[in-house]
Formats: structure tokens, sequence, C-alpha cells
């Protein structure tokens, strides 16, 4: 399959007073055709503001973005209408991403009205079908955000995004504020439409779990870097980052009996205003060198697509 | 068998709102031994806060009320205590730590403050010995004692849940209730602040309820389990029982909706349909509408409750209300 996405040295800095914060420094991937990419690290650490970047919600510092070749960086306002219909994107939260004063049919249906597809009666026979698509009941359409709980509100969600049958959605945590029973129906729902619907996902999420089951490849993110991507499975057999190690070795497994490698970091994540020199791990890592604190360890193919940036594992 | 430090007994709490009555704990029994930690777990709306309230007195009543029950601690029934008595066991005897470190603490005071606060109220120790204890305190839960002085946003949030955890075990309770205390934290941190709990729970010997919605977090620092949904706990059993050989589909379904990180392939299998209405409970047991194995007895009868030397289940399919055994 040909790259969907290809992501070169993308840099975004927010202005803060008299500084910047280093949101994403640097980062380069592709996405290939029908393939979901996971971007998992912890808050803070740019995962976000990449698929932000991705759909040109906000504008980059530097870098390039090309879809289908096509470099969607540096497009103008008219191209960029035209793309929305290529890329969307689902939100964390099923609260604050539906405007609480537009019925379900309305926000499902609003993406197709912007884009003048149709009749106002087709729209409603779309939305209709986009509804049952992802499991709403049709008796929803003139309901209003807060009488649905946080799982049909996602579905809503998902259903907007896939109105105009875009190729590319970024799914920004989509089920982090779900209970669990509910988060198994909306990943199940998610991976059903990207078969049927032949999606190229980008899903972003602080959950190594959740990552692992729904994406090919994953790219771990620490301090608005990449430090280590792999295929998935690849990744979990053969983790070679420390910083990836660390954040497999945290995730608590409701299991008996495991004997698992204790790897506990000490200290927290450094400000990303004044981000360490070097390697930007250093700061909390059981294998620092002296050259890690000095020189950045560059992101370094180790073949099979396994990239690591790690002067230890080099 | 110890006695029991905490024995809940039917406890029933409801909500009055203008929309009805919201029925949030429906007649719950467990016990707690000293030094045992108790996981309860459940989905949002289950009944956990609830029950860890009630516990702590702090129902916010109106709209809250409990309707029947007790709570026996230590050999006192604290539903029966006055407000005036249950201030000496609240922040001394027993403890909470709440989910959000953000807003649990106060942001005008300093860390150290806030910590001597319950020392100074509850052992009547002098302010300089206070803040003495207070700088112990910080130092046990692995923050520098000169730190005492600064107020919490100049704090992580990992290190203000541990500024947090170190008020709570400032009086040496006898019973710590944490209300997810790590669901606001990164997973790195969390890790830390689970590891520190299970060492300072060993150290101080002191009896906990882990509040969380997190299977994995239950396994890493509890040893009974219990849980809980639509009010009512379903299955309670010790660690080895609940996660080695559950029985209410509910809780076999819990463990089937998450993804396996151990394994090359994980499939996820969702409990189908939605919590239930607390407004408008279903009759006979509350997760029939999404049991794979509802029977029509279900729909009409209450489970029973069977229990086998202390693993406890609430579902038709082991009780002797008729039905046959799965």
């Amino acid at each position: 399959m040909p790259d969907l996405i290809q992501v070169q040295n993308l840099v975004k800095y927010f202005p803060v007073a008299a500084w910047n914060v280093h949101a994403v420094d640097d980062v380069s991937f592709s996405i290939k055709e029908g393939e979901t990419l996971g971007l998992v690290g912890e808050s803070g650490c740019g995962k976000s503001t990449t698929g932000r970047l991705l759909i040109r919600l906000i504008e980059v510092t530097s870098g390039r973005i090309f879809y289908r070749g096509k470099d969607i960086a540096s497009i103008d306002k008219k191209g960029l209408h035209g793309m929305r219909k290529e890329m969307q994107i689902i939100f964390q939260d099923p609260f604050s991403s539906l405007d609480p004063r537009k019925s379900i049919g309305e926000t499902i249906g609003k993406p197709l009205e912007i884009f003048g597809m149709g009749s106002k009666r087709e729209r409603e026979e779309m939305v209709d079908a986009l509804m049952e698509k992802v499991g709403l009941s049709p008796r929803f359409f003139y309901k209003y955000p807060h009488e649905l709980d946080g799982g049909r509100r996602q579905r809503v969600g998902i259903a907007r995004a896939l109105s105009l049958s875009p190729n590319f959605i970024v799914c920004d945590e989509p089920v982090s504020a779900l209970d669990v029973s509910i988060q198994a129906q909306i990943l199940n729902l998610l991976q059903e439409l990207q078969e049927t619907m032949k999606l190229t996902y980008l899903f972003v999420s602080h959950d190594l779990s959740v990552v692992k089951h729904i994406s090919n490849r994953i790219a771990v993110m620490y301090l608005g870097k990449i430090v280590e991507s792999s295929p998935s499975l690849e990744l979990f057999r053969n983790t070679l980052h420390p910083y990836s190690k660390a954040l497999l070795a945290a995730v608590p497994i409701p299991k008996l009996n495991r004997k698992r490698e204790r790897f506990i970091l000490s200290g927290g994540v450094p400000s990303p205003i004044n981000p360490p020199p070097g390697c930007r791990f250093h700061t909390r890592c059981p294998w620092k060198m002296d050259i890690c604190s000095a020189e950045e360890p560059p992101l370094e193919d180790l073949g099979g697509g396994h990239f690591v940036a790690c002067h230890k594992v080099k | 068998m110890k006695t029991p430090l905490l024995e809940v007994s039917d406890l029933n709490v409801v909500y009055k709102t203008y929309e009805g009555t919201v029925a949030a704990v429906n007649g719950i029994d467990f016990s707690l031994s000293p030094g045992e930690t108790l996981g309860l777990v459940g989905e949002s709306g289950a009944g956990k806060t609830t029950t860890a309230l009630s516990i702590m007195g702090l129902i916010p009543s109106p709209p809250g009320i409990i309707r029947s029950g007790s709570i026996n601690f230590a050999g006192s029934d604290l539903l029966s205590l006055s407000e005036k008595e249950m201030k000496k066991i609240r922040g001394n005897r027993i403890s909470m730590i709440f989910q959000d470190p953000m807003t649990s603490l106060n942001p005008v005071v300093t860390v150290g403050v806030q910590i001597s606060e319950a020392l100074v109220a509850h052992q009547h120790l002098s302010e300089a010995q206070a803040e003495k204890k207070a700088m112990e305190m910080l130092e046990k839960v692995q923050i520098p004692g000169q730190r005492f002085k600064e107020y919490p946003h100049e704090f992580s949030g990992g290190m203000r849940q541990r500024v947090v955890i170190a008020m709570a075990l400032a009086c040496n309770p006898a019973l710590i209730i944490a209300d997810e205390p790590t669901t606001a934290l990164d997973v790195t941190i969390q890790a830390q602040v689970l590891e520190l709990m299970r060492n300072l729970k060993d150290e101080f010997s002191t009896a906990m309820i882990m509040i969380t919605h997190d299977l994995g977090v239950v396994g890493e620092v509890c040893d009974h389990v219990a849980v809980m949904y639509a009010g009512k706990i379903v299955e309670t059993g010790t660690l080895e029982e609940i996660f080695g050989n559950s029985l209410h589909p509910y809780t076999t379904g819990l463990f089937r909706c998450i993804p396996d990180i151990e394994e090359e392939t994980s499939e996820i299998n969702p409990i189908e349909g939605l919590m239930p209405d607390p407004l408008d409970l279903p009759g006979g047991c509350p997760f029939h509408p999404r049991c794979p194995k509802s029977m029509d007895v279900c729909r009409t009868t209450v489970p029973p409750v069977l229990d086998q030397n202390g693993h406890r289940v609430m579902c038709h399919l082991y009780g002797t209300g008729g039905g046959t055994h799965a």
C-alpha cells in the first residue's frame, strides 16, 4: 500500500510570554493507506498537537505534511476547505465536542450542508444512513446531546466525522472518556468502519493496551519527539527505548501472578518550555551515559521498520 | 477470622431530585479487616463514590438520604453518630484521598499547613510540633521536607497527589478511602503513586478501600475485590477468586472488554447495551437487560446471594432461586 500521509520535520511551537512551548519538535513519519498508526505518550508529549497539525486545525511552525503526495501544510484556505472532505477528526470529549443547541440530526448533517450535498430531504436520508452505520437508533435524530450518554455521544462524533466519506480520520483519545464496557463497543465500531469504508486512522491515545489493540504501527512520543516507532507487535516483542519500556511496565494488568520487569521511572516530565539538551529523556533515564546530555540521538532505522532514538540502543 | 474493622450492612442511599428518586446504593453488605485492601470496582454510576461518602458521613443532604443500613467502624455505628462525634473520626481514624489532586488541595494555603491542620485538630500538637510532623510526612511520600512552605501550584500532578496521601496518613488512620486516586495521573506517574501507596499501607498497616474503574489498578494493590453494578455488589471475594474464577456475568464481561496487552492478538467483547438509568432501575437483577445469560427469573426476582466461603455472588445462575447452571 502507498503512503497516504507523509510528515517531514514537523515542528510546532506555541509562544508563551517570551518563551516557546516546544510541543512538537522535528517529527517525521508516514501512514500507509488503510493502516492505523497509534501515537502514544503521556500528557504534554505533543501527540494531540500532532494530530491537529495533520488536519490543519492549527498551523505548523515549520515542516511539511503530504497527503497523497500533495503538500497540505502550506495549502491556502480554499484548498484547505476541499481537504476537509478527505480528513476528519473524532475528539476525546463527547461532551464538549458537540454543539449543545443542535439536535443530533443537525450535527451529523452539518458537514453535508456546508458542502452542499443533496437536497435537505436527501441529506436527512444520508444522516439516517450514517446513524444506522454507527449504531444509533433513528429515534435520536431530534434529540439533543444532553439527552444522550457518553457512548452514544461518541457515536454522534463518529457519524459526523464519517459524513463526508473521508479517507483519513484523526482519532484523538476517542475512548478515554468512556467506561470500559462502552469503550470496547466504540473500539469495535471503529475497526468495523475502517474495514468497510477503507479508512486510514491516526489513533492518539495514552492507553498502551488500546493502542496495541487497534494499531498496525505505533509511534511513542516523549516531550515533542518520537523516541521509538515500529510495527505494533514488534514494539511489544522487542521494546528497545527505555521510555517505551517504562511506559509498558507501568501499565497495570488485570491478571494474577504476573512476573514483570519492575521499571518505575523517577521524577516527572520536564517542562516543554525549556526541554533538556541532548536526549530529552536523559533526566529520567536509568541508562543515562555522558553523551546523552550532550548530543541528541537521531531516530535510527534498525531494519524491519523499527526506529529508535537512543544512544545506548545504537 | 479477625474481627472486622469496618462492617457495612444493608446500606441504602438515595438522592431526591426534581426528576425523581435516584437509587444510588441499594442494599450493600461488605466488611473489611484491619490492614486489608478492598478494591471497589465498577463503572460510572455504580454507586462506588456514594458508598465512600456514606462511610465518611459526607453524603450531601439534601439531596442525599441514607434510607437504611448500618456502618460499623471499630465498634460504633457511624450512621448514629452526631456530626461532632463524626468530626473526631473523619481525617483522624478514617481519611480520604480524592481523585483530582488539582481540586482537593486549597490553592492559597501552603502544603505544610494543610498537612498540619489535621494534626493540630486531632492530635492536639502545637503548631511547631505539627510542622515537624508535616515535614516528616512529606519525606515519607518522597517529597523533600523543606518544600512544606510551597503552595499546591508549585508541585506537579503526581506530587500533589502525594501531598494528599501525606495528609491522609498524617494521623495514622485505621482506614483510608481512596477514590480513584490515580485516575487523573499519567501512567508512569500512576506506577510511582501505586508503588508508594503499597509501601505506605504496609508500613502503617492501614486498611484501605480503593475505589476504581480500572481492574489493572485493583490487581496491583488490592487483596479483596467487590464489584458494583447499579448500586449493588454483584460479586465479592479475594483477588484470586475474582481474577481467577469470576462467577458473575458482569465481572466476566468486564474482563473481556479490556484489550490484553500481553497477547499477540487480542479480541475484545463488549458488554452490549448501556448502564441502566438510576431513576428507573430494571426489576429483578439489575444486570439482566445486558446479560448474555439472562433467564426468565432474572427479570422478575432479585437474585439471592450465594456465599462460598466468602466468595459471594448475586446471580440466579448460582443461587437457589431456580434456573440451570451455566
